[in-house]
């Protein structure tokens, strides 16, 4: 299965907010580890509710969170 | 490993570990023409009581290893993989329960013809494993599709 061609930056916020570990983020989503993991490596696109919340948490907007890659898409 | 994906496992390994036995010794009887409903019966209670202790005993310990997980209702992704694996399941019990009813049907006369002291209730016994058969695959494939689901996002 193709990965969405969606990219995210949720590892360097994570960095960024003091090393937050992503049992920590999962937490504050009401997520498991595991969906946070397999968010953060691509191989799940979250809902845009799930993705509102990850971008509240980092206290960023959305798209700085998650990116369209256009050219995978076309 | 997420909690769930942990029950997958036990149920899957349980349910194949305790109904091949079952089956196998059914089918063994059945092709051996040494069918006793007694004998099945107990066997089947028997096989369910241990699949139940195993199932429930294994699940209490992996939540007592990680209390936090046993309250927290399924996240978005763990309820597309539910939904998934409902929907798999689902159409495969479609296609097996027709299946076994029609082929029981059709073996009807065979199995009147080869357990002549109680050929009514050969039939239904027959019939009855069929069923419990495809239940029991379905509910194996319906928790392959989670760990398999489990693993592709890990």
């Amino acid at each position: 299965m193709a990965p969405p061609p969606i990219s995210n930056t949720i590892r360097r916020l994570r960095f960024d907010h003091g090393e937050m570990t992503q049992q920590e983020l999962a937490d504050k989503i009401g997520m498991t580890r595991q969906t946070v993991a397999a968010i953060e490596q691509n191989k799940y696109s979250p809902s845009l509710e799930a993705a509102f919340r990850i971008a509240e948490v980092f206290g960023v907007e959305i798209g700085q969170v998650f990116q369209w890659k256009k050219a995978a898409a076309e | 490993m997420s909690f769930r994906e942990k029950n997958a496992w036990i149920a899957v390994l349980t349910t194949l570990a305790v109904w091949i036995y079952y089956f196998a010794a059914f089918w063994i009887d059945v092709f051996g023409r040494q069918l006793d409903g007694n004998q099945v019966l107990t066997r089947f209670l028997i096989c369910m009581g241990i699949s139940l202790v195993v199932m429930v005993g294994l699940n209490i310990a992996t939540g007592v290893m990680t209390p936090k997980n046993i309250d927290t209702p399924p996240d978005e992704l763990e309820r597309q993989i539910e939904a998934r694996a409902d929907r798999i399941g689902f159409k495969l019990l479609e296609a097996l329960v027709p299946l076994g009813l029609i082929g029981g049907l059709l073996a009807t006369d065979t199995i009147r013809t080869a357990f002549p002291a109680d050929p009514a209730g050969s039939v239904a016994l027959i019939f009855a494993n069929g069923i419990l058969m495809a239940f029991v695959l379905t509910e194996v494939v319906r928790e392959t599709v989670h760990i398999v689901s489990f693993r592709m996002t890990a």
